[in-house]
């Protein structure tokens, strides 16, 4: 008997599912998957109240909450870089009730570099879309020795391991970073990790370290005291015209970090889709755009399958590093 | 300036600005108060509430919960001997022994005037001294931080009084504990058995709290019956503490500075400037002999600095984008989700802000104040619940909190395993401040001795040259040389003097157990052993960089290891500790009961929901403790109603107010 109430339950919940468009047709916006979401969302960040990625997130929730007509709650579980947080999002339901704002490169580098004290494999990830693109900037301390990227990498020509750059933690992304950029440049600088952003940030203003790799945010915030040498990207960016890529100085350095929507593998197809629509929404509006360019973190959309080969290609650019400089422990 | 000034009040007098600051005073010393959740968590909490203010009046309630946060923290620590935040771990140092006493009154006025002091003398600062020290700051490079830390680390003397040898233990195993994770500087996985969930390390306010909130609930079941303390309301109380405090005006002045100068260095806070303070006030004291046993400078010195920390944690925050402190990054974040980007222009571009917010703290400093005054009557009579209602309430609660903190249980299974080793070393007379004191110093210690001598050895091509090479990083090695040696003097005062006292009277007497000091001293001391034999055997898998600390750690642990059993199997100087038994009063089942609970507490948390763990929980460990009860209604009905009440309460303030996330069950 109860076998029989099971399947009824079953055959109806998925008659239900597999028709999502009858009950909201004539609604604007994304088609929902019939009783999704039924309660608030949660999402993970893995990161500390008040960071870039939580910033980021609380900015895409404020938008997205009116278009998905629930609450999107958002739970800080921060630990090793975001990792932790990460391990609990891929062991949760796969019922699209629990999300997480993943930000490769932080997802990938502990995969590759020490999976076995990584509580996720990368193929864990339901990819759903990235709704910001932040690119990596390197700075110098205004005032002093270096003004431009040249000086940077005549100096260190000629003073190999003599020029010190300041990173968030061995092994992080902007380790990666730094490493992708002498790599580039053919140099090499001696790092020294500090535990955040506001240290590393602190020790070059201090003079402590010579450069830097951060985002657009501190060529705002820190105008007249870090000097913006160049920006990752293959355009300029619009907000910062005065600041060359590496690519027009004849360095192929290439780095962004992406603030994107994750869930726990085998996530149900038209969650994948309706989120998908969701993120194309809000990253489609101006004031989403505005206030994203506001702190930092330039709003830039790829659905699911871009997403998807996205974070692929700086998986692939992330393994040849570790090989490359024998990273793995 | 004046202007700006002038305008900021008037903004300030605002009767929305008022009602921000009570509301973010309320919520802050609630917050500081219940254990675990710290004035980081309470600012964190609030930060969505204000994105929707005006930036100004969003930062200064998140100000206002910080500053009542770090004294509310001061509540739980005087009267139930539990750490409300991290800052307030030496607070109850004293504060615990005056509850007993029956001061619990007198105490709590004198942490929250001290504390309104260093508040107001931190928000001054701020207010008048910013650009001056934000310069200052850029001056403090890894080698100065790194003695600060160790002159932090020198307290060790005088803080572990006539047990040096396990003083010099304790900090260790809290360094160590601080090792345990990914190693920001070597990205070594160390000691992480390969769980994922220890790679960010131990987290520091479970463990705190593991320490010194259960390990002393754990004392309290060796009497059922009693209540915490007895309290004695006098009249007068608080004219009592004005006078008291009116006689160490240097020291609060002191406090004071050192408060706000810990919060304006990078990555140190509250509870390192509480260390810091309590250190000194004992170092500088007339009557160091009282510390630790009821003493009101031990009180008003911490409570001072910690709240001197926030106005200093602002300094940089405000003139140059930099966060000083975890609760000064969320307000950063809060700054930056407006829009306004704290930094170098902040003061020319949104000046207002600015100056509303600093002024805004001292409104901050004068509702925390007006808050205390009203509360304390009320608060200090929490002493007067029975132990048996208050190890199930202060374990549950604590658990909350602490799973509240990063909504993480395994920081609630850190409190469970770190509270029972506190529990058993303190049986063995090692001072668990010791411990608390390496945990909180361990990691700053070790990161700026690896970035100096990596910035040494590319400017100066040896690892030492720039440590001497800096004025001010010299200075602070001769500060820190002296804290040691003059806290060495004071232990070795201490020492003699407390001899005679210990020979001539006996030791209470006890009943007579299996194991008595000495033996226990020495299967303690086998253990460092093992365990340090352990960490070398793991340090080989290391680079040379992150092997350096946990080796050192072993070295000196098998030394001191080495010392104490000598000590002990000398006849001469065991003989004494062979007449003391200290497990001679523990109720061992019921001790087994309520740990088994409290285990099983947490992985059926998990499983069936946060709240009904919960309530078993509350109701079995109450039942447990009224075995002696008499009559059925007060044996089995009285902990199953008072079981669903605190539980009630547990879900209205931390899932309908706090909305904390815990995890769910069939019913809730």
């Amino acid at each position: 008997m109860k076998r029989i109430c099971l399947g009824i339950v079953g055959v109806t919940l998925a008659m239900a599912a597999s028709c999502p468009a009858v009950s909201w047709a004539g609604e604007s916006g994304p088609a929902k998957p019939a009783g999704y979401p039924s309660r608030p969302v949660e999402f993970i960040v893995p990161f500390d109240p008040g960071g870039g990625a939580d910033a980021s997130q609380r900015v895409f929730n404020k938008y997205a909450e009116p278009i998905v007509g629930q609450r999107l709650v958002i739970v800080n579980k921060p630990g090793a870089g975001g990792a932790t947080g990460w391990a609990e999002m891929v062991r949760a339901k796969s019922d699209g009730q629990t999300l997480a704002v993943v930000t490769p490169p932080f997802n990938i580098i502990p995969a590759l570099v020490r999976p076995k004290q990584t509580g996720y494999k990368m193929d864990q990830f339901t990819n759903i879309c990235i709704y910001a693109i932040v690119p990596d900037l390197l700075y110098a301390r205004e005032g002093g020795q270096f003004k431009t990227l040249k000086d940077v990498v005549e100096y260190a020509k000629q003073n190999p391991e003599k020029t010190k750059a300041a990173n968030t933690g061995a092994l992080g992304a902007d380790f990666m970073a730094t490493l992708l950029i002498e790599h580039a440049t053919g140099t090499k600088f001696t790092q020294i990790p500090y535990t955040g952003g506001a240290l590393a940030l602190q020790a070059t203003l201090a003079g402590t370290t010579d450069v830097m790799v951060g985002t657009s945010l501190y060529a705002m915030a820190q105008k007249g005291k870090l000097r913006a040498l160049a920006i990752a990207t293959d355009q300029r960016d619009p907000q910062l015209p005065e600041v060359p890529t590496f690519k027009e100085l004849g360095y192929d350095v290439f780095s962004e970090r992406y603030r994107s929507i994750g869930g726990p593998p085998r996530l149900p197809g038209e969650i994948v889709t309706y989120w998908g629509q969701v993120c194309k929404q809000v990253v489609d509006t101006p004031q989403f755009q505005a206030e994203m360019d506001k702190i930092g973190q330039p709003a830039g959309y790829r659905g699911p399958a871009d997403a998807q080969k996205a974070i692929d290609q700086m998986t692939r650019d992330m393994q040849l590093l570790v090989e490359k400089y024998n990273l793995a422990k | 300036m004046w202007d700006q000034i002038f305008a900021a009040v008037i903004v300030n007098l605002q009767p929305s600005m008022l009602f921000v600051v009570a509301v973010g005073t309320v919520v802050g010393t609630i917050i500081g108060a219940l254990p675990g959740l710290s004035a980081v968590s309470g600012v964190a909490l609030m930060l969505p509430f204000t994105f929707t203010m005006e930036p100004a009046r969003g930062l200064t309630m998140l100000a206002a919960v910080y500053m009542s946060a770090e004294y509310g923290g001061s509540i739980s620590a005087i009267l139930i001997n539990t750490p409300g935040t991290s800052g307030a771990a030496c607070t109850l140092l004293d504060g615990t022994p005056l509850t007993k006493k029956g001061y619990a009154q007198e105490a709590l006025y004198t942490s929250l005037l001290a504390g309104t002091v260093g508040g107001a003398f931190g928000g001054l600062v701020l207010l008048f001294f910013t650009p001056v020290l934000a310069d200052l700051s850029l001056f403090l490079g890894p080698a100065e931080i790194f003695w600060v830390a160790v002159s932090g680390l020198s307290l060790v003397a005088s803080l572990s009084g006539k047990h040096i040898i396990k003083g010099l233990a304790g900090v260790l195993l809290g360094v160590a504990l601080t090792v345990v994770g990914q190693d920001a500087i070597s990205g070594d996985m160390r000691f992480t058995f390969d769980f994922y969930q220890l790679v960010p390390g131990i987290p520091l306010v479970p463990a705190l709290l593991g320490l010194f909130a259960v390990g002393s609930i754990l004392n309290l079941l060796e009497n059922p019956e009693q209540s915490i303390a007895p309290l004695v309301m006098r009249k007068g109380a608080l004219r009592f503490v004005c006078e008291k405090l009116m006689g160490m005006k240097l020291l609060l002045l002191w406090s004071s500075i050192l408060g706000t100068v810990v919060g304006i260095i990078p990555g140190a806070g509250a509870s390192i400037s509480a260390f810091v303070a309590y250190g000194e006030a004992k170092r500088i004291s007339k009557h160091p002999e009282e510390f630790g046993k009821g003493s009101y400078e031990g009180v008003a010195a911490p409570e001072c600095a910690n709240n001197a920390v926030v106005g200093g944690a602002m300094v940089p925050l405000l003139a140059l984008g930099i966060p000083g402190s975890g609760s000064a990054a969320v307000m950063y974040g809060a700054l930056t989700v407006h829009g306004i980007l704290a930094g170098p222009r902040l003061f020319s571009e949104r000046g207002d802000v600015a100056y509303t917010f600093m002024v805004g703290l001292m409104s901050t400093v004068v509702a925390m104040l007006i808050f205390g005054l009203l509360t304390i009557r009320w608060s200090s009579l929490m002493v007067h619940v029975p132990a048996r209602f208050m190890v199930s309430s202060v374990l549950a609660l604590s658990a909350i909190g602490t799973y509240g903190l990063r909504n993480s249980l395994v920081d609630v299974y850190v409190l469970t395993a770190i509270g029972i080793i506190g529990y058993l070393f303190s049986k063995l007379d090692i001072p668990l401040v010791t411990i608390a004191l390496g945990l909180v110093l361990g990691n700053l210690t070790e990161q700026s001795f690896q970035q100096a001598v990596i910035v040494s050895m590319v400017d100066t091509g040896t690892a030492w040259l720039y440590f001497l090479k800096r004025p001010l990083a010299v200075v602070l090695m001769l500060a820190a040389l002296a804290v040691l040696g003059s806290g060495i003097l004071q232990a070795s005062r201490e020492a003699s003097a407390d001899l005679p006292a210990e020979t001539g009277s006996a030791p209470t007497p006890r009943k007579r157990c299996w194991l008595n000091l000495r033996a226990a001293n020495i299967l303690l001391a086998i253990g460092f052993i093992a365990l340090s034999a352990y960490g070398l055997v793991e340090a080989r898998e290391f680079s040379e960089r992150g092997a350096m600390l946990p080796r050192l750690i072993c070295v000196v642990l098998i030394l001191l290891a080495a010392i104490l059993i000598f000590v002990n199997a000398n006849p001469k100087t065991g003989a004494a500790q062979a007449r003391v038994f200290p497990f001679s009063e523990v109720p061992w089942p019921l001790w087994w009961g309520v740990v088994v609970a409290f285990v099983l507490f947490g992985l059926a948390a998990d499983r069936f929901g946060f709240y009904e763990s919960a309530f078993v929980f509350l109701a079995a460990t109450t039942w447990m403790m009224s075995a002696g009860e008499a009559g059925p209604r007060r044996r089995w009905l009285n902990p199953v109603l008072f079981a669903a009440g605190f539980d009630a309460l547990l879900y209205v303030i931390f899932r309908l107010i706090l909305a904390i996330p815990t995890p769910p069950g069939p019913l809730l």
